[in-house]
């Protein structure tokens, strides 16, 4: 019950509307820009983007290209973020505590909302894309990386599959999103903190000199969807970022639990 | 021994090298309103905060409604109805979306009298017409009323408000203290922080009173008045007779003369079973000539002062 | 006490996976025991398990010692000139998966799979396409029908191969049957060749072959004075299930840009193994040398290609200049590119490469 009010919370908020706002926009621009630039087929940029004009059901797939790198990652950091700091901020975190709403049972609520927060997200870009894509291209069947052609079913099925694999791939960084409000009362700062790290944990995974570190990162594998689309379906990188964000899910909760169990309320 | 709604032994919270609290022994009797006074910055509200469970406390004991917190906490609380350091609320949401997503909280709180019940806190508050307001826009007294609404959404065993009526105007003044007294005649027991002693006495029969983390006094509001002290003053155009004869009867008077040749004298009365009548005959006795002869008790104020070494805000 | 021992699931469970990440893959590699084999026995296996059908997952990374760049320098971004060299480094310098399907002798395919592309190379038959999903390139060569090249082959028995090879590699190589090891979840025999000539960089080189299938399962090459492995080869997992038939059904996806060879009729040159390019005699290369310390002389180009590639960016961040020219040298291959033109490679080192120069 607690997390039907929060989810109502969360989505009934303006700043949250428009941030799904925002990420509809992605497909819908990129599609409208490459419609009107279409004259000339440049075959460069961004992969895909080039097989938009033969089938619009690669637009959701670009956009998602495109929205996982900052995107996704951003609005994701507000939502996590915010999440015990923006009640500490406001100053309901306490009413809530002492109502009582149970220490554990918030935090846990309040993870479950920004899990529920990527799955909305991830799922705004892709039938976003999938709408426009329709509406302004044509459909047909799919050519996927290993040059093998499926039909538009087997593609909603893969592109299903997408959606839960980019939602999987946001959870590591809520967890750690969530401990970085257990620490704080000031929500902005949980928020830029969660996203400069999303940044940092990228920039980590292009330099050569940390390949040692580099399976460890969160972000490793957020592009690793591509296994989804090739045939058959690759499910390495689906089972080891499965793996790598329960860990740090597991990690960052735990210290969350611990930080937020033993915390004083004092706003 | 009456039941205790309230029971701390020892409770100390320390901040650091800084003592916010300093082994506190509060008893709050069962069915009483209950004044917590200090002034501001005296660690009222971290007491608060302990003994609703939002903040640990470094050492001691509490009891709530007879069970021990913060142990208890998830059976306590639901019967325990509280105001904070302010309202809080979400600005976004109306009045109403605020107290229902504050009722859902609590995993206890029965779903199917939810809105009937926050429709009825509201009412109580009188802020059924601005419910539909997002809480952004409501004024301070109006989120006053809402957080108090908010203690009353279930009834409650006890209800700690933190400067409940803080911010209020004269008239929503009058109405919060008649929502407390009404609570309180239902039966439960009511715990008000103020820094303002008039709060104090008209709303409380009970006091404890913190200075700089410590209590220095706790009881009936009559049990502190008595043990004010009263003082003689005697007003008379012979100071120095005056003084003298004072002075045979072991008390140390102050002298202020007046501006019309007469002098004001004015001496604590240390003993309760010293009268005033034996210092009048004294006095008559001695030939000196008297204008005006009182006994004045100390104000509560005075005696609060006396005990915190500082000052309250009497007007607020 | 009590508000204390709440948090110890808290500490505890971190704890714990961070244990178990370090633990759980030192615990899977424990070594299996097998009856043991003989090199020549481990051999017959791997000649008798043809016609084997599996699917698998294979992981290629290198440790040559190269120069580290960054990704951005080796992507398609880059200048198309540098594309092929960047490419080829890319192979040596990251790690690959590769994916392999096999159904018998006739159905094959191996998808490199890349982030977001992948390249194919799919056997059916007699038909073979390849496709390139960056550029969207597809070619479908068509093999020449068995000829009897491989029919007399087919007399040879597995045992009998193997003591051909043995015979051929015996004099420079010592041969054993070291340990037994689990390479994707499969009892394996190690087989270590172990160059008998110091003169080369190869340290030994191990390939791991399936106990029951006799499939090699993993190559590995070792480097003198390094510890990692330079070079390995090896499934992380295999299944050995028939593929799905409609995996060899491949045809051009709509869009791609197809080229045809036809390769049924053409004619078989004397002598050589299959087609290899014109003007290639020209450049044929010598040796210096024999066995691992063997050294290719490729002769100067007539072209200017070797000066077009040395004028390359990337050609100045891998080499340094040594006396005689530019040289390339890592953990296991050196490269000399020889002022006059010349090309030395070997498993030796530079100064081997500089002396067979001359």
């Amino acid at each position: 019950m607690l997390l039907a009010s929060e989810l109502g919370t969360l989505f009934r908020r303006v700043r949250t509307i428009a941030m799904l706002g925002a990420l509809a926009l992605v497909p819908i621009l990129i599609a409208v820009a490459v419609k009107v630039t279409t004259a000339g087929d440049s075959g460069r940029g961004p992969a895909f983007l080039d097989q938009i004009t033969q089938n619009g059901l690669f637009v959701a797939f670009t956009a998602l290209v495109v929205s996982i790198p900052l995107f996704l990652p951003m609005t994701v950091g507000v939502v996590a973020g915010d999440t015990i700091a923006g009640e500490a901020s406001h100053g309901t975190l306490r009413y809530l505590l002492v109502a009582p709403s149970g220490r554990l049972r918030l935090l846990a609520v309040k993870y479950a909302g920004a899990a529920a927060f990527c799955l909305a997200a991830t799922s705004v870009v892709v039938v976003s894309g999938v709408i426009v894509g329709a509406l302004l291209f044509p459909v047909r069947d799919v050519t996927l990386l290993s040059g093998d052609t499926i039909g538009p079913g087997d593609f909603a099925i893969r592109c299903v599959l997408l959606a839960g694999y980019v939602v999987l791939s946001l959870l590591g960084l809520s967890a750690i999103g969530l401990f970085i409000s257990t620490l704080t009362s000031v929500p902005v700062g949980a928020m830029a903190a969660t996203i400069v790290l999303s940044a940092v944990s990228q920039i980590l995974d292009n330099l050569p000199q940390l390949e040692a570190i580099q399976p460890y990162l969160f972000s490793h594998l957020w592009l690793g969807f591509g296994d989804l689309l090739r045939q058959p379906i690759s499910w390495d990188s689906y089972g080891q970022n499965a793996l790598l964000q329960l860990g740090y899910v597991t990690v960052f909760g735990g210290a969350a639990v611990w930080r937020f169990l033993t915390k004083d309320v004092l706003s | 021994m009456p039941q205790l709604a309230i029971e701390t032994h020892g409770l100390t919270k320390r901040f650091g090298a800084q003592l916010a609290v300093d082994g506190l022994d509060l008893a709050v009797p069962a069915g009483t309103v209950f004044g917590f006074l200090g002034p501001n910055g005296s660690g009222k509200t971290t007491t608060i905060r302990m003994l609703l469970g939002l903040a640990s406390s470094t050492d001691g004991e509490i009891r709530m409604l007879e069970e021990a917190m913060p142990s208890a906490i998830e059976s306590v609380l639901p019967r325990v109805g509280a105001l904070v350091e302010g309202p809080a609320f979400y600005p976004f949401l109306s009045g109403r979306a605020n107290l229902l997503r504050l009722d859902a909280a609590d995993r206890r709180s029965p779903l199917g009298t939810r809105r009937a019940r926050v429709d009825a806190a509201l009412e109580r508050v009188g802020l059924t017409a601005a419910a539909r307001k997002r809480a952004h826009a409501y004024s301070l007294g109006m989120k006053q009323r809402l957080g108090l609404a908010n203690a009353l959404l279930a009834p409650r065993d006890l209800l700690i408000l933190d400067e409940p009526t803080n911010g209020l105007d004269p008239q929503g003044t009058r109405e919060v203290r008649a929502i407390i007294r009404s609570v309180a005649d239902e039966g439960a027991t009511v715990f008000v922080s103020s820094h303002l002693l008039s709060e104090i006495e008209q709303l409380c029969s009970h006091v404890a009173v913190m200075s700089r983390g410590r209590l220095v006094a706790q009881g009936t509001l009559q049990e502190l008045r008595a043990q004010s002290i009263r003082r003689l003053v005697v007003l008379s155009p012979d100071p120095d007779a005056a003084r003298r004869v004072l002075a045979g009867l072991g008390l140390a008077p102050s002298v202020r003369v007046c501006p019309d040749g007469g002098a004001e004298l004015t001496a604590e009365l240390p003993d309760p079973t010293m009268l005033a009548e034996n210092a009048t005959r004294a006095l008559v006795e001695a030939g000196v000539r008297v204008r005006g002869i009182a006994v004045a008790g100390e104000t509560l104020e005075e005696r609060f002062v006396a005990l915190t070494g500082e000052g309250f805000d009497v007007a607020g | 006490m009590n508000r204390y021992a709440r948090w110890i699931p808290a500490v505890a469970v971190p704890a714990l996976v961070v244990a178990g990440a370090i633990a759980v893959p030192a615990v899977a590699s424990a070594a299996p025991t097998l009856p043991e084999k003989s090199p020549a026995q481990v051999l017959a296996m791997v000649a008798d398990a043809k016609g084997v059908s599996y699917s698998g997952t294979l992981e290629q990374s290198s440790n040559l010692g190269l120069p580290q760049l960054p990704a951005s320098a080796a992507s398609p971004h880059a200048a198309a000139s540098d594309s092929t060299a960047a490419d080829l480094l890319q192979l040596l310098s990251r790690t690959n998966r590769i994916r392999v399907y096999v159904d018998g002798e006739t159905k094959q395919r191996v998808q490199v799979l890349d982030d977001l592309a992948e390249r194919d190379v799919v056997r059916n038959g007699s038909t073979v396409w390849t496709w390139d999903s960056k550029g969207r390139k597809a070619t479908k060569v068509t093999l020449p029908s068995k000829g009897a090249a491989t029919k007399s082959d087919s007399t040879v028995t597995p045992a009998s191969l193997a003591a051909k090879l043995i015979a051929a590699v015996q004099p420079a190589t010592q041969l054993s049957v070291s340990s037994t090891a689990s390479i994707a979840g499969r009892d394996a025999y190690q087989l270590t060749m172990t160059p008998k000539t110091a003169g080369t960089l190869v340290r030994d080189v191990v390939l791991s072959v399936d106990a029951k299938t006799g499939l090699p399962l993993q190559v590995r090459v070792d480097a003198t004075g390094q510890k990692a492995a330079a070079v390995t080869v090896g499934f992380t997992a295999i299944d050995y299930g028939k593929p799905d038939a409609k995996l060899f059904d491949f045809s051009a996806p709509s869009g791609a840009k197809v080229t045809t060879k036809d390769l049924s009729q053409a004619k078989r040159p004397e002598g050589n193994h299959g087609a290899v390019p014109q003007g290639a005699d020209a450049a044929r290369p010598s040796t210096v040398g024999t066995g691992w310390s063997t050294i290719a002389v490729l002769p100067a180009a007539s072209d200017d290609r070797s000066r077009g590639l040395q004028s390359q960016k990337l050609f100045g961040q891998l080499t340094q200049k040594v006396a005689g020219g530019s040289a390339v040298q890592t953990s296991l291959v050196s490269v000399l590119f020889a002022d006059d033109g010349r090309v030395l490679v070997g498993a030796v080192p530079v100064s081997a490469l500089q002396a067979a120069a001359g």
